[in-house]
């Protein structure tokens, strides 16, 4: 039967549809595409947390690297939002590195909808000058759900990536990423 | 030919069993489609009462999403079962606090695989306060394999703990260990 497979089981399995290069998983009981969601950013200037003890939405005001399967715009009114185009798991990674003028810690975590903390997303980073704070979670995420990246420290302080005398210098320094995928 | 498809080369692939969600890839003469993966956390308080000492960490939260993977946060819950033979992507985060005596700790972590620690899974770090303890690697892993997270620290009474820390913001949930496994392979 054209359309079909069966399972050594017996079940017939639809082929439904599947862009060029998808992996195939199992949906029901059809094959299908799986979704190539991902999206990568990362800032390079410094972000300045003004006061303590409060979080702070972090602004992706760069054009993401990846973005399939997601919206997001850095010259819009909300740089910093994130915006999941399907529903499904995803893998979530994100890094910050902070300069302070004294040792200090800083905090950070995903926020959903700007209303409910992803759960394991929070994380602490020593105290330090040049620190830095991360963390990989997974989360399901419903198609139109939004996240951002919220940091907060002990002292009015930068996210920023410390240029150390001393060592070499990479092509880019970036200060913050963050990296989902879909899973 | 029902529950079998054929490659170009003319080669027969029987179809087997595939979960739904799952990805499909060959093994073998045969299709199949799986999927594992695997978020725990902690947030109790952990105190590791001798110095130069593995302790198995016990994940006594239900582990909020458990595919391919068995786990009970009450009975030996430092134990992860895995279902389906394979290759996994692991990452560990575990933070380390020295509330008792102010004493600054070197801690570390390793993984175990059926007893035996996983090799490339130690990570040590940098001494300090609130300084995780982190790691990402790959390794194979056998179906019915149990695994552990250990920890250990180099003073007596130490503890795996995330402690308020005075003017930050505060979390929903301050996760002190957090362990994600997905089966790349």
């Amino acid at each position: 039967m054209v359309g079909q497979i069966v399972e050594s089981g017996g079940q017939a399995l639809t082929i439904g549809a599947i862009a060029d290069g998808s992996m195939i998983i199992r949906s029901g009981t059809a094959l299908v595409g799986m979704p190539k969601d991902r999206f990568f950013a990362y800032i390079t200037d410094a972000y300045s947390i003004a006061a303590v003890n409060t979080w702070y939405d972090l602004p992706w005001n760069v054009a993401a690297v990846h973005k399939t399967g997601f919206t997001h715009s850095e010259g819009g009114a909300n740089p910093e939002r994130i915006t999941f185009s399907n529903a499904g798991r995803y893998l979530i990674s994100y890094q910050f590195l902070m300069s302070a003028t004294a040792a200090a810690h800083y905090v950070g975590r995903i926020y959903k909808n700007g209303t409910t903390e992803v759960v394991t997303s929070f994380a602490n980073g020593s105290r330090r000058y040049n620190g830095f704070v991360r963390r990989i979670t997974i989360a399901d995420f419903s198609a139109s759900d939004y996240v951002t990246l919220q940091v907060g420290s002990q002292t009015a302080s930068k996210i920023e990536s410390h240029d150390a005398a001393g060592n070499p210098d990479p092509t880019t320094r970036q200060c913050a990423e963050i990296t989902i995928v879909r899973i | 030919m029902a529950g079998a498809i054929v490659e170009s080369g003319s080669q027969s692939l029987s179809i087997g069993a595939m979960t739904d969600g799952g990805k499909v890839k060959r093994s073998g003469s045969s299709l199949s489609a799986t999927k594992s993966h695997l978020l725990a956390y902690r947030t109790d308080t952990f105190l590791m009462t001798s110095a130069s000492t593995w302790y198995d960490l016990p994940f006594n939260i239900a582990a909020p999403i458990k595919d391919g993977f068995t786990h009970s946060d009450s009975t030996n819950p430092e134990q992860f079962t895995v279902t389906d033979a394979g290759k996994y992507l692991i990452v560990y985060d575990v933070t380390g606090y020295t509330s008792n005596n102010n004493f600054l700790s070197v801690q570390a972590v390793r993984m175990l695989d059926d007893g035996s620690e996983i090799s490339g899974s130690f990570a040590v770090r940098t001494r300090g306060y609130h300084t995780p303890t982190s790691n990402m690697f790959v390794a194979d892993i056998a179906a019915g394999s149990v695994i552990e997270l250990q920890v250990c620290s180099d003073g007596a009474n130490l503890y795996v703990e995330a402690n308020a820390i005075a003017n930050t913001p505060a979390p929903t949930t301050r996760p002190c260990a957090v362990l994600v496994m997905i089966r790349i392979d």
